[in-house]
C-alpha cells in the first residue's frame, strides 16, 4: 500500500534532484532474464518531456536531501532552509518497479545529499539498487551518482549494480570549486572518476543476473554548472576535451545555472539561466565527440567565447574560407562533416549515395542535408548554387533558429553582451557578411 | 520478375483498387510488371474515376515478395514492408515506382538516396520507424487487476513493430496494447503473444493502487520541470500534442 508520506517525499526529493542535467538511458543493450523484468536499449528511450522541454527517461530522485556539505550554489546545502526528506531503499525500489511496469520510465537515476558520511550514503544507495537487481530481478537501466569522498570499496559495490556511474565536476575550475564548494576539492571529484574508469575496464562479477553483472557497462558521465562562475567557453571546452580523453567519459553535461540562493558570490536570484550559452556548449561538445574538432580550433585566447548569432560549426566555417568550397561528390567523409548543414547522418548518406549517382543540389536536398545552410560552402559536380540562391539572406540562413528567436525577442543573454570587454563575439555579423560575399 | 535493364512502362489512366493489405499491394505490383504499365493511382477506397480491381492472390503476392528479395535485396523488402505501414498519400504508387527502379538497378537502389524514386520511400520508412520509437516511449500501461493495458492511436500502423520490445521487457506480465484507430490489439500472456481485432474493447476501471501510482507519476512529472526554463516549443517538438491524449501525465 502507498502511504501519503511517499507523495511528500517524492515531491521534495524530485524537486531537489531536478537540477542535474543528465537523464540519458543510453549506452547498454541488455535483454530481460527469464525470471525478471525489464531490459535496456543502447539507443536510449525518453519517456516523456517536461514543461522545460527536457527529456525524462529515468526516475530522477535523491535518496535524501539531508546534506552535511554547504556548497553555495546548491539548493540542498546544509544552511538552506528547505524541507528535508529521506527515502528508504525499499521505497525507492518499489517506486521504480511500479513506474517501470507502466512504461513511465526507463529506470532509476539515484543521487543523494551526504547523509552522515559519503561512504554511508553510498552504502544506502547500494542497498536500494541491490533490492532492485537481486530481489526484483530488475534488468532495466540504473544510473547512480558516486558521492565524492566515499571509500573505493563502497563505490565499487555501487558500480556493480549500476549501468552508469557519474560524479559531478560541478564547477569548471579548482578555484571556483574552492570558493563555492568548500567541502569538495578537484581531487575528491577526480578520484572516483579515475576509479570508475579503471573499474569499467577491469571488473566483472557473477553476483547478479548474469547479463547485468558488469561494472557500470554504460560508462560514466559528469556535469558542470555554467554561468555561476567566470570561466570562459574556451576553458570549459578544454576541460571537457581533457575529460573525454583522460577519463573516457561518455558524456559531459552542461547545466545553465539557475539561481536558487541569494549569495554575494553568485549571480543575483533574478538572473535568467544562460540557456543560449548552454546550447552553444552542447553544440560544441558534439563537435568534439562526433565531428573531429578540437577545442582550440573552435575558440582561441583572443576570442574565448562562442558567438551569439552563429553556431560553433558555422563560426569555424566562416573563419576558414580557405577550406571551402567542398565538392560534395569527391570530398572525404571527414571533410563533409565540417560543412555547416551537413551532419553525421547526411555525410554518411552522401558517401553512400554518390557511389551510384552524381549528387546535384536537388539530390542533396532530397537525401536530407540542410541545403539552405550548406549551399554557401559546397559545389555539386563543380557547380555553385545559382546567383539568386546565394544572394540575399545569406547571414539569415546561417543564424541558427535558437539565436534568431532570442534576438527577435530582444532577450539577449548578459554573457554575450558586446559591451562586456572580456567577451567579444567570435564573428561580428559584418565580418560574417564579408566572408560570405567574398571569394570562398 | 524482370531482370531487364531498361524495361519500358506506359502510363495507364486506370486506378488500381485493392483490399488494403500488403499482399494485395504486392498483387498490384505483379499487375504493373506484367502489364508493363504504371496505374494512375493505387487505392483501397472506391472511386468514381476509371478503375480496375486487383484481386488479392497469396501465390502471386509470394512470387513478388520472393522477386523483391532475390532481384533487389532483403533489405529492400524490409524497407518496402515498413514504409507500407505509413499513412501517406500516394504511398502505394511511391512504393511501386521504387520497386520498378529496383528491379532495374538491383540492390544498388538502396543506396541511391538522392534519387526521386528512392528518397520519398526512405522518408516514409523513417517516419514509420520514428513513430514506432515514439510508441516505445509514450505507451502508458494501467494495472487493471494484475494485467497491464495500454491504448494507443498512432498515425502509422506501427503496433507490430513494438510488440517484441514489450514482450521482452514485460516477459513475466500479462499485457494488452490496443490500437484504437485500427481496432487491433496485441495480447501477451505466459510468454506468448497474438493479435486480435475488435470494434471496441472494455478496459476495467482503475483500482485505488493504480490511481495512486498515476497521481505519483503526475506529481513527479510536474515537479521535475525547472520552471525558470519553461519551454513549450521545445516540448511540443519532442512530444507532439497528438500523442498526449493517451498519456497518464496529461490526463486529469
Amino acid at each position: 500500500m502507498i502511504f501519503m508520506d511517499v507523495f511528500e517525499k517524492l515531491k521534495i526529493l524530485t524537486d531537489a534532484a531536478k537540477y542535474d542535467a543528465a537523464c540519458t538511458s543510453s549506452g547498454v543493450n541488455r535483454k530481460s532474464g527469464k525470471d525478471g523484468i525489464g531490459n535496456a536499449a543502447a539507443c536510449g528511450i525518453c519517456h516523456t518531456f517536461s514543461g522545460d522541454g527536457r527529456c525524462v527517461s529515468l526516475l530522477k530522485i535523491l535518496m535524501s536531501n539531508v546534506c552535511v556539505y554547504d556548497c553555495k550554489y546548491c539548493v540542498n546545502r546544509r544552511s538552506s532552509d528547505t524541507p528535508r526528506a529521506t527515502f528508504t531503499p525499499r521505497e525507492i525500489a518499489d517506486l521504480t518497479i511500479n513506474f517501470y511496469r507502466r512504461n513511465y520510465i526507463e529506470g532509476l537515476f539515484l543521487s543523494s545529499g551526504v547523509v552522515g558520511s559519503p561512504t554511508r550514503t553510498v552504502e544506502l544507495m547500494t542497498e536500494a539498487l541491490r533490492i532492485l537487481r537481486e530481489e526484483y530481478r530488475f534488468y532495466g537501466y540504473i544510473h547512480a551518482k558516486a558521492i565524492p569522498g566515499a571509500d573505493d570499496e563502497a563505490i565499487r559495490a555501487l558500480g556493480m549494480y549500476a549501468d552508469r556511474l557519474s560524479c559531478n565536476i560541478e564547477l569548471p575550475s579548482e578555484s571556483s570549486l574552492a570558493l563555492l564548494a568548500p567541502d569538495k576539492s578537484r581531487s575528491s571529484v577526480l578520484r572516483p572518476m579515475g576509479l570508475i574508469r579503471d573499474g569499467i575496464s577491469s571488473y566483472g562479477s557473477r553476483r547478479l543476473p548474469a547479463a547485468a553483472a558488469r561494472f557500470a557497462p554504460a560508462g560514466q558521465s559528469t556535469q558542470m554548472i555554467i554561468g555561476a562562475t567566470p570561466e570562459s567557453d574556451l576553458k570549459i571546452m578544454r576541460l571537457s576535451e581533457g575529460l573525454y580523453r583522460k577519463f573516457s567519459l561518455k558524456r559531459v553535461f552542461y547545466s545553465a545555472y539557475v539561481p536558487v540562493v541569494e549569495n554575494s558570490l553568485l549571480p543575483a536570484p533574478d538572473t535568467a539561466p544562460p540557456l543560449l550559452r548552454e546550447h552553444r556548449l552542447y553544440q560544441a561538445d558534439w563537435l568534439l565527440r562526433y565531428y573531429g574538432f578540437t577545442a582550440d580550433e573552435l575558440l582561441s585566447e583572443s576570442s574565448p567565447q562562442f558567438d551569439r548569432f552563429v553556431d560553433p560549426k558555422c563560426g569555424w566555417a566562416l573563419a576558414h574560407p580557405e577550406f571551402f568550397p567542398v565538392e560534395i561528390n569527391t570530398a572525404p567523409y571527414e571533410t563533409l562533416l565540417r560543412v555547416p548543414g551537413i551532419g553525421v547522418v547526411s555525410a554518411k548518406r552522401i558517401v553512400r549515395a554518390r557511389k551510384h549517382t552524381a549528387i546535384t543540389f536537388e539530390g542533396l536536398r532530397r537525401l536530407g542535408a540542410a541545403v539552405k545552410r550548406a549551399r554557401f560552402f559546397v559545389t555539386c559536380g563543380g557547380k555553385r548554387p545559382s546567383e539568386a540562391d546565394v544572394r540575399g539572406g545569406a547571414l539569415a540562413a546561417l543564424i541558427s533558429d535558437a539565436a534568431a528567436v532570442s534576438v527577435k525577442r530582444g532577450r539577449q543573454l548578459s554573457m554575450f553582451e558586446a559591451d562586456d570587454p572580456d567577451i567579444r563575439a567570435v564573428i561580428t555579423p559584418e565580418e560574417a557578411q564579408k566572408c560570405i560575399t567574398g571569394q570562398m | 520478375m524482370h531482370n531487364g535493364t531498361d524495361v519500358k512502362y506506359s502510363d495507364s489512366p486506370l486506378i488500381c483498387i485493392y483490399d488494403g493489405t500488403f499482399d494485395g499491394f504486392l498483387c498490384c505490383v505483379f499487375h504493373a510488371v506484367y502489364s508493363r504499365s504504371i496505374p494512375a493511382g493505387i487505392s483501397y477506397e472506391a472511386t468514381l474515376l476509371p478503375s480496375r480491381t486487383i484481386p488479392t492472390d497469396a501465390v502471386k503476392a509470394e512470387r513478388v515478395a520472393r522477386g523483391i528479395k532475390e532481384k533487389i535485396s532483403h533489405a529492400a523488402f524490409d524497407t518496402v514492408r515498413t514504409a507500407f505501414r505509413a499513412s501517406a498519400p500516394d504511398r502505394e504508387l511511391l512504393l511501386l515506382r521504387f520497386l520498378l527502379l529496383g528491379f532495374c538497378k538491383g540492390g544498388a537502389v538502396m543506396s541511391m538516396l538522392s534519387h526521386e524514386a528512392v528518397a520519398p520511400v526512405m522518408k516514409m520508412e523513417k517516419a514509420v520507424r520514428n513513430e514506432a520509437h515514439r510508441m516505445k516511449e509514450f505507451v502508458r500501461f494501467s494495472d487493471s487487476g494484475g494485467a497491464l493495458t495500454a491504448v494507443i492511436a498512432p498515425r502509422h500502423d506501427v503496433l507490430e513493430l513494438i510488440t517484441a520490445h514489450f514482450s521482452d521487457r514485460l516477459r513475466g506480465e500479462k499485457f494488452l496494447i490496443w490500437d484504437e484507430t485500427r481496432g487491433k490489439a496485441f495480447v501477451y500472456e505466459n510468454g506468448h503473444g497474438g493479435f486480435l481485432f475488435a470494434d471496441n474493447i472494455d478496459i476495467p476501471a482503475p483500482g485505488e493502487e493504480e490511481l495512486a501510482f498515476r497521481r505519483l507519476w503526475k506529481l513527479f512529472y510536474d515537479t521535475v520541470e525547472i520552471k525558470q526554463r519553461h519551454n513549450d516549443r521545445c516540448r511540443n517538438t519532442h512530444l507532439p500534442k497528438f500523442y498526449r491524449k493517451n498519456m497518464t501525465e496529461f490526463k486529469d
